[in-house]
């Protein structure tokens, strides 16, 4: 899964997502920056993550 | 054997789930990741079982909710709802460690921003001021006056949450430009660190730097007991240092953060958690060990 890579939603820019890349997992696009969130693998797919809340924290 | 069914409930995948999961399918079994953002529960009826959900949620709230309709359904939980409500509110958590007799910093509660401004001269500046419900060192203020007292109370009675009518105030303690976090899992203090920071908030989420920190018979002390009094066996312990030497408990974290403290501290964190949650799923050790 080396070459995994889905568009970007926000500006559409190819982003290469890693070989252990996980469900849920949260990516920069190096492009515009956004955060995004892994949708799928297979096919690999980005969306815009989810913002933070108040009651957010460890 | 077969292996336990674990789930993960999430909201995000950060390096410390993404650490969790690979650990966790190294040893055997492979967790079922809840999505908090689009999990459907019933409470009391069946619906996807697991035998154990290790709760690594972000939103307290969510959390909370989910362990408990969990927990109805007979899944062991970690950390258990109890502890999400004991560690996610700074009220009940002091409450529970003063119980014990631990040491704390001195804290006041008030109600009303008039009966939080006579608390705040009461302990005398400064004064730290927290969100009863907050993490990452987010709204933690300290008031070095009356000026700034008055202020930030004030903003707080014109942008609060009702949530914000209860006013946490701490004696603010001289610490040494660092604090000090443990790691508990099952009930052993595994390894700890020192957060460093030239700003007086040391969370790493605010840029604090790492450092080991050997865990002397007084940080193991503290942070069993510590972990014991909000009913947990695996918690994350921030203590400060009065210049004296003196430890005293701040604050117990339910779904610590440590991917600064794997390298740092050359403890596996993310394995002895995949064990203890193993070990709890398979009934071979209780909930809490103290």
């Amino acid at each position: 899964m080396a070459d995994l890579t889905a568009a970007c939603p926000e500006c559409d820019a190819q982003v290469e997502l890693g070989g252990d890349a996980e469900v849920g997992e949260i990516v920069s696009c190096p492009e515009c920056g956004a955060d995004l969130e892994i949708q799928s693998l297979a096919p690999a797919r980005l969306g815009v993550a989810p913002p933070e809340e108040e009651d957010w924290g460890e | 054997m077969t292996p336990p069914r674990i789930g993960i409930l999430c909201s995000r995948v950060r390096v410390e789930e993404k650490l969790l999961l690979q650990a966790l399918r190294a040893r055997g079994t492979e967790p079922e990741r809840i999505d908090d953002e689009g999990v459907v529960l019933e409470i009391g009826r069946g619906g996807p079982t697991w035998d154990a959900v290790l709760d690594r949620s972000l939103s307290q709230s969510r959390a909370l909710a989910a362990l408990r309709v969990l927990e109805a359904r007979g899944v062991t939980t970690i950390n258990p709802s109890a502890v999400v409500a004991a560690c996610g509110d700074k009220v009940a958590t002091s409450a529970l460690l003063v119980a014990r007799g631990l040491p704390t910093p001195r804290t006041l509660v008030a109600f009303t921003p008039e009966a939080a401004l006579r608390a705040v001269e009461e302990l005398g500046y400064p004064v730290v001021i927290k969100p009863a419900v907050g993490s990452w060192g987010r709204m933690v203020s300290r008031l070095n006056d009356r000026d700034a007292a008055e202020a930030v109370l004030e903003h707080k009675r014109a942008l609060g949450s009702a949530q914000d009518s209860v006013f946490y105030l701490q004696e603010h303690v001289d610490k040494p430009g660092r604090d000090i976090r443990s790691f508990v899992v099952g009930g052993e203090t595994i390894c700890a660190i020192y957060r460093e920071s030239e700003h007086w908030i040391t969370n790493t989420a605010r840029g604090g730097h790492a450092s080991n920190c050997p865990v002397t018979a007084e940080i193991d002390r503290l942070s069993r007991a510590a972990a014991a009094a909000v009913g947990g066996g695996m918690v994350a312990v921030d203590l400060l240092e009065r210049s004296d030497g003196e430890l005293l408990i701040a604050e117990v974290n339910h779904t610590m953060e440590f991917r600064n403290s794997i390298d740092t501290t050359g403890v596996d964190i993310p394995g002895r958690i995949a064990d203890h949650v193993l070990a709890l799923a398979r009934g071979a050790v209780a909930q809490v060990a103290s």
